[in-house]
């Protein structure tokens, strides 16, 4: 993802699926329609899993993030399929909106966890890295935060954040200039700023030996 | 315009240009606090963002966060060559340059714009930057020079390579006596900077430096205001540092108070995360942590971590005293202390008494005291005078009891830590010179322990995964040895009176538990018998579990394990008898997982338990391997074995970075752990830095001369830098170490195979084939060299005997690879029905496959979906899941598919890319899967190409490129270089632009045409000098093409396309075909101008190489 090309082939694909009759033909153009936002989507829910609750990764949960997703992708398929977008933008605006129910559907599970395991007792030995507190109820309400940004912030927004979108890229599918692209970004986060203010600390990086 | 929107106004303004907040704020001073203070909690905001979404391409300057950062590219400043990154943070960016005319290595430290207010802020940094840079001692990073760069002053300081503190504790807890040394060396520089009057202020574990060989060398003096980039946003002067390593009176903001007792307290809180892993005072939040700073006692280190000495944690509470009068009175003070501990004598700093703690209570429970303050007054009162001193003599004799006997306990509970660091701390009470009584206890106690830990030693290392047979019977020499040494017997004494002996023993737990480990490297007969024999005595085993272990019948057979371990309750027998169990399935080639994850159930911090579950699991289920050996790890931070098994784990999930980050803790925890090397040069090599490895695996071979996988893998290793000869011994040692390491003799045998004596290798594996007919490897190994070599028959009969005798296996593996084995060629009948259902097993097992093998079964699915007719699903295969493995095969199959269907082109085309995608010659075959490779080629051209034979006669003219290619792969094969090289020359010349379509071309075209010009290969040895200067010309001219296309599109591209140009461009610098242009002898004979022509190409290669390393 990131450069201009992205648009040329996702404005492709959507060219395409229009000319697709019918349902089940169009599934394997909505596939790899999807495939970027879905890889991006699976990236950041390992990166949150990783970062905010380590520990639910290790044993005896042993979570691992391809068994938490194995009903996203099929979800959000459903959802487009339904749904047939006919620009760059509409295709994002819809992504996006998905991936942000599902980071936090994922996070709420992950707390849900974290307390279920707090309740248990705990194991004799405490892995060196998990020093740090596991509950980081942050997440959600980030992502909540996010969802309440006026719509052009929150477009400029999960199109480079959620995304990973470069801002150029970001520019082209939005029909702005890199300069607005970023503008609105900063706003985004002076909101943010605002609203979030009293979080907690991030905690520190699970350490290593 | 209200002021809070004129204040988001100037934020957007800040955030967008980039410029600092004092001067956006220029016109409207009075909004600055606000602004900063807004700054400041959008950056925490951020962080939190940055942590939840991060960024896509790996860099920072993406985003929001612009404003922080230089802009990008490297500063140039006269004099210095600036080569790369070292960090960056909230202060600026450090470089990492070289300075011209001293050809040294230096760091820049550069400041953002904007740090200093005004004219007078910039003179008081540059007074104080030069009063650091006098300070001159080892252990203090020296800075060179000091500058201004566009406004933005600059630091140009000696350069220290080998990371800092923060980095090398990380988390985990240092030996005490390690950490008193440091901290010692850190106070007395620290006192040599008091004496010049300039006071650290910062000092924490992260500006501690470490050179390569573990020196400390302090940085960033009397500056860390300027660094911090909080500083400039508080603007009081006095600046706010980070709270958890800053002192009370700091984050009072006493200003007048700071001084040398500052720095003193920071040395405490550095030694204080020595001991535990962390600083003395972490909160939710930074004000949380300044509260804590200010009004808490810290926790005393012993309790976070039981092995550290008493009167090291009296010195370090010494340092944390809120009072800076109550502290060390000198940084000089402190080391003496320190030094006095490191030499067993008194300390001078004192624990706080009675009274003191009362105090303290007394401030943490204020109300509650009140009631009990006559009481204390009156005990106060009865304690003085030389009934004191009377008392503390008797109170030394009776803590030194009390310790031993903590001793005791903790040895009946089988803590040895705790009883080691108990017995330290009463080593320490008692000095040179305690009661004789006393003396006697502790020696006592001292023998044992140091028994417990020399067995414990022996079973570390006994499991390093090298042959198992070596290290069983050393360790069992070694068992011995030290069960003699101790006294308690040898195998000559009745087991009755040993294990009396055993029995009365301090340490009984710790025997027993080595006498089952000794007992599974024992030999069979009379000395095993020996060792049961004493462990029934001691450990009843009502069940009699041990006896149907080591029962004859049992013992090295498989079934009769399985039974047991099924039978066996996780919660019955000893640990040690129940890991002994799974030792045993395990060498009997079972599974011995479901048995040690009931073990490590019932056991679940068992350091043992952990380890040998990880190793049962590490490669079917990696993630939860490296769960159970960090558990491991958390039961013994000092075990080096643990910490390569994390990055084994992590290794295995091709977490590379993060793995030789854990085998280097591995190998700082031990330095003389073989094992560690190998696995460090393994990642390495994994990672294309394959001169490191080499390194490494050198290292590793002195150290243990027994473990075979130095050798197999220095082996590798070499045979791809084209070191052949030392490759082949290698792989001859490992051998003879293990001569059944199946993966040493592949080594070996195809190093002979490479050399031309592939027919004799041949005859050699039908004799070890009919020597050991049960080892499937062997027969599948065989049948794949008997089909390379052509002797089709000879492969048809292997066909029949491995269907015969492994046709019904139920291990997906070994299902997979025969399968894969039997349908080389055309297959039909029974044994093509039977081949597929093997096919079909394996490709069931996908959940309890590690996904990369998954893709090797998956081929194997895809290959029986083909000969089975099967088009459509064997296409879908080959294209999809299985497209990443077995080189060009998935692309040959898909070939002979697209031809089959009608579509000719394509077929050609993929067949095409194949041949350039690959190097055919026989000089390559030196490995198995590639002979599998040469086979299908084989079956493809004939397919594809029916006019093959007129074509490689010359009675036919090929009709396009994709055809001419494929007939390059094939003299390739033969040693045609001349007619290779012919051939790539007619595409190239013809169609320019097939060097794009397939990005191997130019490569193996100069390779063809390097070959040509050297003489080599059947048909080029009669070429005359004008006619080889001609093709190496050609090599030139396309090798500079490859090195510019390389070079140019790197620079461009996303880090998974860089490591493959990165590859691409490493292979010129070992490619053998390439030797006639590029080795120095041999460039010597050319006429000087091809001398310089070739020298430049490898210089721009090696440019490119350069310049991608660094970008990393």
């Amino acid at each position: 993802m990131g450069d201009g090309r992205t648009t040329k082939a996702v404005q492709r694909y959507l060219d395409q699926l229009a000319h697709v009759s019918g349902e089940v033909p169009a599934e394997p153009l909505v596939r790899e329609l999807m495939a970027a936002s879905v890889n991006r989507l699976h990236m950041l829910c390992a990166s949150m899993l990783l970062r905010s609750y380590p520990r639910l990764t290790r044993p005896p949960l042993n979570l691992q993030i391809d068994e938490m997703l194995g009903a996203v992708v099929e979800r959000m398929l459903k959802a487009l399929r339904s749904v047939k977008p006919n620009t760059v933008r509409q295709f994002f605006a819809l992504a996006n909106q998905h991936m942000r129910w599902e980071l936090n559907d994922l996070a709420r599970r992950l707390d849900n966890q974290t307390r279920a395991q707090a309740l248990r007792a705990s194991r004799a030995a405490a892995p060196a890295d998990s020093s740090g507190s596991d509950l980081t109820p942050n997440a959600r309400r980030i992502l909540n935060a996010i969802d309440g940004l006026p719509p052009d912030e929150r477009e400029a927004f999960d199109l480079v954040r959620i995304q990973g979108m470069s801002q150029p890229a970001a520019a082209d599918v939005l029909g702005v200039s890199a300069k607005t692209v970023q503008r609105r970004l900063n706003r985004a986060l002076l909101i943010l700023a605002d609203q979030l203010g009293d979080l907690q600390q991030p905690q520190p990086q699970p350490a290593r030996p | 315009m209200s002021s809070d929107s004129r204040v988001s106004q100037v934020l957007e303004d800040v955030l967008e240009s980039g410029c600092s907040p004092e001067r956006a704020c220029e016109d409207c001073p009075e909004l600055l606090p606000e602004v900063l203070r807004r700054l400041r909690a959008l950056r925490k905001v951020e962080a939190q963002l940055n942590n939840l979404f991060p960024p896509a391409d790996g860099t920072d300057n993406n985003g929001p966060s612009e404003f922080l950062s230089l802009d990008g590219g490297l500063p140039s400043i006269p004099g210095y060559v600036v080569e790369s990154v070292l960090g960056r943070g909230g202060m600026g960016v450090v470089y990492k340059a070289c300075q011209l005319k001293l050809n040294r290595p230096v760091a820049i430290k550069m400041l953002l714009g904007g740090v200093y207010a005004s004219p007078s802020e910039r003179i008081r940094f540059m007074h104080e930057a030069e009063a650091a840079a006098r300070l001159s001692h080892a252990h203090i990073v020296q800075i060179y020079d000091i500058g201004d760069l566009e406004g933005r002053p600059y630091l140009m300081m000696e350069f220290v390579g080998g990371g800092t503190l923060a980095d090398r504790i990380a988390g985990v807890p240092k030996p005490a006596r390690d950490a008193a040394a440091l901290v010692a060396t850190l106070a007395e520089t620290m006192h040599v900077a008091h004496r010049h009057g300039i006071v650290h202020r910062d000092l924490k574990p992260s500006n501690i430096l470490l050179t390569d060989e573990g020196d400390a060398k302090i940085s960033d003096f009397g500056l860390a205001r300027w660094f911090n980039s909080d500083a400039n946003l508080t603007l009081t002067g006095a600046w706010v540092g980070t709270p958890s390593s800053m002192a009370p009176e700091q984050a009072r903001g006493t200003t007048s108070a700071i001084g040398p007792g500052t720095d003193v307290y920071a040395l405490g809180a550095i030694l204080y995360e020595m001991l535990t892993g962390r600083p003395p005072f972490r909160g939710e939040s930074a004000s949380d942590t300044e509260r804590q700073v200010i009004a808490d006692e810290p926790v005393p280190p012993s309790r976070l971590n039981p092995r550290v000495p008493r009167d090291l944690e009296t010195i370090c509470l010494e340092c944390l005293q809120k009072d800076p009068a109550r502290r060390f009175n000198s940084a000089a003070a402190l080391a003496e202390d320190l030094h006095r501990f490191l030499r067993g004598e008194p300390i001078t700093a004192h624990r706080a008494g009675v009274i003191e703690r009362g105090v303290r209570w007394v401030r943490r429970h204020p109300t509650l005291s009140v009631a009990l303050a006559g009481a204390l007054l009156l005990a106060g009162l009865l304690v003085s005078g030389g009934v004191w001193l009377a008392l503390q003599r008797a109170d030394r004799a009776h803590a030194v009891e009390a310790d031993l006997k903590e001793v005791a306990a903790f040895q009946q509970q089988s803590r040895w830590a705790a009883a080691q660091t108990a017995l330290e701390r009463a080593e320490a009470r008692l000095g040179m010179i305690g009661p004789r009584s006393l003396r006697r206890q502790f020696d006592l106690a001292r023998r044992d322990l140091d028994l417990v830990m020399r067995l414990d030693a022996i079973r570390l290392r006994r499991v390093t995964q090298g042959a198992p047979a070596i290290y069983r019977a050393q360790a069992n020499q070694r068992y011995e040895q030290a069960v003699r040494d101790a006294g308690l017997g040898t195998v000559a004494e009745p087991p009755d009176r040993v294990a009396r002996k055993i029995n009365d023993s301090a340490v009984k737990p710790a025997l027993l538990t080595a006498l089952d480990d000794w007992m599974v490297c024992a030999p069979a007969g009379t000395q095993r018998g020996w060792l049961v024999a004493i462990s029934q005595k001691l450990d009843p085993d009502p069940n009699g579990w041990r006896a149907r272990i080591v029962a004859p019948a049992t013992w090295d057979n498989l079934s009769a394990l399985s039974t047991l371990a099924s039978e066996v309750p996780g919660d019955g027998p000893s640990v040690s008898l129940l890991l002994a169990l799974g030792d045993r399935l395990n060498a009997a080639g079972g599974d011995p997982a479901p048995l040690l994850r009931r073990v490590e159930r019932e056991h679940p911090a068992d350091f043992w338990a952990n380890l040998m579950l990880g190793d049962a699991l590490l490669f079917s289920d990696p993630v939860a391997a490296g769960g159970f050996y960090r558990t491991a790890l958390a039961a013994r931070p000092q075990a080096a074995v643990a910490y390569c098994s994390v990055g084994d784990a992590l290794r295995r999930q091709n977490e590379l970075d993060d793995a030789i980050h854990y085998y280097r803790a591995a190998i700082q925890q031990d330095p003389r752990y073989a094992r560690g090397y190998t696995v460090l040069g393994m990642a390495l090599s994994n990672q294309g830095m394959l001169d490191e490895a080499i390194e490494n695996y050198r290292k590793a071979i002195p150290l243990d001369p027994d473990y075979t996988w130095s050798y197999f893998e220095l082996g590798n290793a070499l045979r791809t830098e084209g070191l052949f000869e030392e490759a082949s011994d290698n792989f001859h040692k490992a051998l003879l170490l293990e001569p059944t390491n199946t993966r040493a003799r592949d080594g070996a045998e195809c190093a002979a195979i490479r050399e031309g004596r592939a027919e004799e290798v041949w005859a050699r594996w039908r004799k070890a084939v009919d020597a050991a007919p049960g080892d499937v490897d062997n027969w599948i190994g065989y049948g794949e060299l008997s089909l390379y070599l052509g002797h089709d028959d000879e492969y048809r009969r292997v066909r029949h005997e491995l269907l015969g005798r492994f046709g019904s296996s139920t291990d997906p593996s070994i299902a997979e690879r025969t399968s894969r084995a039997c349908l080389l060629l055309p297959c039909e009948g029974d044994e093509l029905r039977q081949a597929a259902i093997l096919a079909d097993r394996a490709a069931a097992a996908e959940h309890s496959t590690a996904p990369w093998i998954y893709q090797y079964f998956l081929f194997a699915k895809g290959l029986a979906d083909y000969r089975q007719g099967r088009l459509d699903e064997a296409v879908a295969i080959m294209e999809g899941g299985a497209s990443k493995v077995m080189g060009p095969c998935p692309a040959l199959i898909d070939a002979m598919v697209k031809y089959q269907t009608g579509d000719v082109q394509t077929a050609l085309k993929l067949l095409a890319g194949a041949a350039v995608g690959t190097d055919w010659s026989a000089r390559a075959a030196d490995k198995r899967d590639v002979w599998i490779w040469h086979a299908l080629r084989r079956e493809a051209e004939n397919l594809i190409l029916p006019n093959l034979n007129g074509l490689m006669a010359g009675t036919e003219q090929p009709h396009s490129d994709d055809e001419r290619l494929a007939m390059a792969a094939i003299c390739q094969f033969r040693s045609q270089s001349l007619r290779a090289a012919q051939l790539y020359l007619d595409v190239l010349t013809s169609a320019p632009e097939a060097a794009d379509a397939y990005p191997d071309l130019r490569f193996r075209a100069a390779c063809a045409a390097a070959l040509t010009a050297a003489g080599r290969g059947g048909d080029a040895t009669r070429l005359d000098t004008n006619e080889r200067a001609r093709w190496r010309q050609h090599a030139r001219d396309w090798l500079s093409a490859e090195v510019e296309a390389c070079s140019q599109q790197l620079d461009r591209a996303d880090p998974t396309a860089r490591t493959h140009l990165a590859q691409r461009l490493l292979r010129l610098r070992y490619e053998p075909g390439l030797a006639g242009i590029r080795e120095a002898e041999m460039l010597r004979a050319l006429p000087a101008r091809e001398q310089t022509d070739s020298v430049q190409i490898w210089k721009a290669a090696e440019a490119a190489l350069n310049r991608n390393y660094h970008a990393k």
